[in-house]
C-alpha cells in the first residue's frame, strides 16, 4: 500500500497539505489589493500561472500593473491580435523589454517558451495556446522554475479540460462590474469560489455599471455594411 | 647574414584530410602525370611509394582510396599553417604550394637562441599534425634547398651548412633541365663543384639565370620576398572525406572548423556577430546558412547549437561535399562582470536567447518594437529586431487603449453598448494617410471590450480589443 503512496508521491501525482504548509512559496504582489488577499500575497514568483478566459474581458490588463514591476523581457508568444505596444509603452513599460513571438506551429510555441523560460534573460513569458498536455506543462513548469520566470499559460474556457500542475489556475469571466475571478488551484492553498473583482479603481473605464450611468447609450441596431 | 628557416610541408593535402580514424590507405595522385605524389603510413605499408603509377598502386593496394591532387587546397591550407605560425614568429614568406620561409635573425633576441626558438615552432607546429621537413640556410635559397632535400638541420654554424649542401646533386636544385645538361657537359654534376667556381667565371660562360640562382644561393643577391600580412576575416574551407547526407553528421566537421574559429577569435580578443556556413552539394546550387548573435560569440559550442538548430530545419537536395564557414562582422570583446553567486535574469543573456530563438524560427517571427510619435493606432508604433529600438519619445498620461489591436481594422457586427468616449483622432492630413475617427470603449452582448471607432461617414470599425 505505502508504495502505491510512495509512487503518487514521486510522480507528484498527489501532494500533502503538510509538507506544503510551511514553504509556502515566495509572492509577488499584484497591484491589486483584493487579488493580492485572496492569493495569498500574490503571484508565485516563478511557476506557471493558467488563466481560463474568454478573449476581451479585461483578462491581460489585469495583470498590467504586475508585468511593470519586472525588469527583464516580457515576451508575447503567439497573442490573439497585434499587441499595442503603444498602450504599454505609454503605461511606463519600457518597450526595449517587450518581444513578441508569432510561429506557426504549436510545437514551436512551446520550445520557444521553454527556451524563453529557461534562459534567464525574461521575467515574464505569456503564452497562448489551447491545447496542452501534462507532460508538456510540468515541462515548463520546470523550465520556468529553472530561469527563475513566470509563465503565464492563456487556455479558453471549457468544461472539460484536464487540470494541469501549475502553480495557480485562475478562471477570469467577464462582468458588468467587473471580472468574477475563480481560484480553481493553488499551490500551498485551497480552491476558492469566485469572487467579484471590481476594476472601478484600475481600470475606469472598463467598468460597466458606474455611478455616472446616465451617458451611456445603448445602440439599440448596428450598422451593418456589405463587405 | 641573416638566418633563415625554411619548412617544406611533404603531404600537406593528406595532411588536411583528417584520416585519423580512416582504415583504408589513401592516396593522393596527380591527374595530369597519373603519378602518386602522396601517400598515407598504410599506402606505404602495402608498398607503394612516390612516383608509382596509379594503376600499380591500384594494384598492391584493393581497399586504396584515391584523391585527386589539388593544388589549390594545399595553397589554402598553407595560409592557414602561416596564420598559425603568425603567432610564434614575425616574418614570413609563403612558397605555395608547399613551402613556408622564416625570417630567424629578428626572432632570437626574443627567444633567445635558435634552439629555443626552434622549440618554440616545433611545439607550436605540433598542434596542427602535419610532417614536414625543415632546414636553416644563411640564404632563402639554401634554406630552401636543404629543407626540400630533407637534410632536417638545425644550426647557425655557416660551415656545417655548407658542407651539408655541397653532396646535393644539380638536379635537386631549382635550375632548370636545360641549364642542368649544359654543366654535366663539363663535368658538373654536384653543387659542390658549382659553388667552386667564381661567380665572375660563371658569368662568362653560362646564362645569366644560374647567375643569379648560384648568388641567391650563396647570399650574395637577394632573393626577393614578399612577408606574409595576417588577414582580417575568418573563412575556412574543409572538404569531406565522404559525401554526407545527414544534416546530423555535419555536426564533426562544423565543430572542427568552429574550434579554429574560436581561436581565432581569441588570439585577436574579438567577438563573431555572425557566422555563415555554406553548404557545398553535389550537382546542386551550394547552400548558404547564416546565425547571428547581436554581442558576439566567440565560443564554438554556442555556435554549433545555433547551428544545429538552423540545420534541423533545413532539408537538403543532394549530398555534401565540402563546406566552408565564415565569420563576419567582428567586434572587440568587451568583458562584463557578472555576479558569481546569484542565479538572477541577467541583461547579458537576452542576445543569447534571441540569437537561439532567430535560429530555429527565423527572423521574421521574433520580434521587438518601436515606438513613433504618432497618434494613429496602426502607425503608433512597428516592429524590429529585438533589441533594436532606440527613440523614447515623451510618454502621454491617461491614454484609454486597448492592450490588443485587430490585425486588420474590421467593421462592427454587433450589437455593442458604448461605456467611454468619444476620444477624435484626426491627423496624417501631411502623408495622405488622413484619419478622422471617433474613438469609442464598448463593450459587446458577450461581455468583451471592444475598441471602436466612427468614421465621419458614419461606419463603425473596430480596432481593438481590450484583453
Amino acid at each position: 500500500m505505502s508504495k502505491i503512496i510512495d509512487l503518487l508521491q514521486h510522480r507528484q501525482w498527489v501532494w500533502q497539505g503538510s509538507s506544503q504548509a510551511h514553504q509556502l512559496p515566495e509572492r509577488v504582489s499584484t497591484g491589486i489589493s483584493l487579488l493580492d488577499i485572496k492569493l495569498q500575497g500574490g503571484l508565485p514568483k516563478r511557476g506557471m500561472v493558467e488563466v481560463q478566459a474568454d478573449n476581451g474581458i479585461g483578462e491581460l490588463q489585469i495583470w498590467l500593473p504586475y508585468l511593470q514591476q519586472h525588469q527583464h523581457l516580457i515576451v508575447f508568444i503567439n497573442p490573439p491580435g497585434c499587441v499595442n505596444a503603444h498602450h504599454f509603452y505609454h503605461l511606463g513599460f519600457d518597450h526595449k523589454q517587450l518581444m513578441f513571438i508569432n510561429t506557426n506551429a504549436e510545437v514551436d510555441a512551446l520550445w520557444a517558451a521553454e527556451q524563453c523560460l529557461k534562459s534567464s534573460a525574461c521575467s515574464v513569458v505569456l503564452l497562448w495556446q489551447s491545447a496542452l498536455s501534462i507532460a508538456q506543462a510540468k515541462r515548463l513548469q520546470l523550465a520556468s522554475e529553472q530561469g527563475g520566470c513566470t509563465l503565464f499559460l492563456y487556455r479558453p474556457k471549457c468544461v472539460q479540460q484536464f487540470s494541469l500542475p501549475v502553480a495557480l489556475c485562475l478562471q477570469l469571466t467577464g462582468h458588468s462590474h467587473g471580472i468574477a475571478v475563480q481560484i480553481k488551484k493553488q499551490r500551498g492553498g485551497w480552491p476558492q469560489k469566485s469572487f467579484m473583482l471590481s476594476l472601478a479603481d484600475y481600470w475606469p473605464q472598463l467598468v460597466a455599471e458606474q455611478g455616472e450611468a446616465s451617458n451611456v447609450t445603448v445602440f439599440p441596431t448596428p450598422i451593418r455594411y456589405a463587405k | 647574414m641573416t638566418l633563415w628557416l625554411y619548412l617544406h610541408f611533404k603531404h600537406l593535402q593528406l595532411d588536411s584530410l583528417a584520416l585519423s580514424d580512416n582504415p583504408d590507405p589513401v592516396v593522393i595522385v596527380d591527374g595530369h602525370s597519373n603519378r602518386v605524389v602522396q601517400l598515407c603510413k598504410l599506402a606505404k605499408q602495402s608498398g607503394i611509394t612516390v612516383g608509382m603509377g596509379l594503376a600499380s598502386a591500384a594494384s598492391l593496394s584493393e581497399r586504396l582510396q584515391v584523391i585527386a591532387y589539388d593544388e589549390q587546397a594545399e595553397e589554402v591550407r598553407l595560409q592557414e599553417v602561416t596564420q598559425w605560425l603568425y603567432l610564434v614568429t614575425a616574418d614570413i614568406s609563403l612558397f605555395p604550394p608547399n613551402g613556408i620561409l622564416l625570417k630567424v635573425s629578428n626572432m632570437l633576441s626574443l627567444y633567445q637562441g635558435l634552439s629555443a626558438y626552434w622549440h618554440h615552432i616545433q611545439t607550436h607546429l605540433s598542434h596542427l599534425g602535419l610532417d614536414y621537413h625543415y632546414a636553416t640556410g644563411y640564404s632563402a635559397q639554401a634554406a630552401r634547398l636543404l629543407a626540400k632535400g630533407g637534410t632536417d638541420i638545425i644550426t647557425d654554424d655557416a660551415s656545417l651548412l655548407q658542407s651539408s649542401m655541397n653532396d646535393f646533386n644539380l638536379s635537386q636544385t631549382d635550375l632548370s633541365e636545360r641549364i642542368c645538361e649544359q654543366l654535366r657537359r663539363v663535368r658538373i654534376t654536384k653543387l659542390s663543384q658549382l659553388l667552386c667556381i667564381p661567380v665572375s667565371e660563371l658569368a662568362k660562360r653560362f646564362e645569366i639565370e644560374l647567375v643569379h640562382y648560384v648568388g641567391q644561393l650563396q647570399g650574395q643577391l637577394k632573393y626577393p620576398l614578399i612577408f606574409y600580412v595576417p588577414e582580417e576575416q575568418f573563412s575556412r574551407h574543409l572538404t569531406l572525406l565522404f559525401e554526407l547526407e545527414n544534416l546530423q553528421w555535419l555536426t564533426k566537421p562544423i565543430t572542427k572548423l568552429l574550434e579554429q574559429l574560436e581561436l581565432f577569435l581569441q588570439q585577436r580578443n574579438k567577438l563573431a556577430q555572425q557566422v555563415s556556413l555554406m553548404l557545398q552539394l553535389r550537382d546542386a546550387e551550394p547552400v548558404s546558412i547564416q546565425v547571428g548573435s547581436t554581442v558576439g560569440e566567440s565560443r564554438a559550442h554556442t555556435w554549433l547549437s545555433l547551428l544545429e538548430l538552423k540545420l534541423s530545419n533545413m532539408s537538403l537536395d543532394a549530398p555534401i561535399q565540402a563546406i566552408t564557414l565564415s565569420a563576419e562582422y567582428l567586434v572587440d570583446n568587451q568583458c562584463v562582470n557578472n555576479d558569481l553567486f546569484q542565479i538572477q535574469q541577467d541583461k547579458s543573456a537576452r542576445p543569447t536567447l534571441i540569437a537561439k530563438l532567430q535560429a530555429k524560427l527565423g527572423k521574421r517571427s521574433v520580434q521587438g518594437v518601436e515606438i513613433d510619435s504618432d497618434h494613429r493606432p496602426e502607425r503608433a508604433f512597428h516592429f524590429v529586431e529585438p533589441l533594436h529600438a532606440h527613440t523614447q519619445p515623451v510618454r502621454i498620461k491617461g491614454l484609454q487603449r486597448p492592450s490588443m489591436l485587430l490585425p486588420k481594422v474590421a467593421p462592427l457586427q454587433e450589437k455593442v453598448t458604448i461605456y467611454f468616449g468619444p476620444e477624435r483622432i484626426c491627423t496624417g492630413w501631411w502623408d495622405n494617410q488622413a484619419v478622422t475617427r471617433d474613438y469609442y470603449i464598448a463593450r459587446s452582448e458577450l461581455g468583451k471590450w471592444l475598441w471602436i471607432f466612427k468614421e465621419p461617414s458614419q461606419q463603425w470599425f473596430v480596432q481593438g480589443v481590450f484583453c
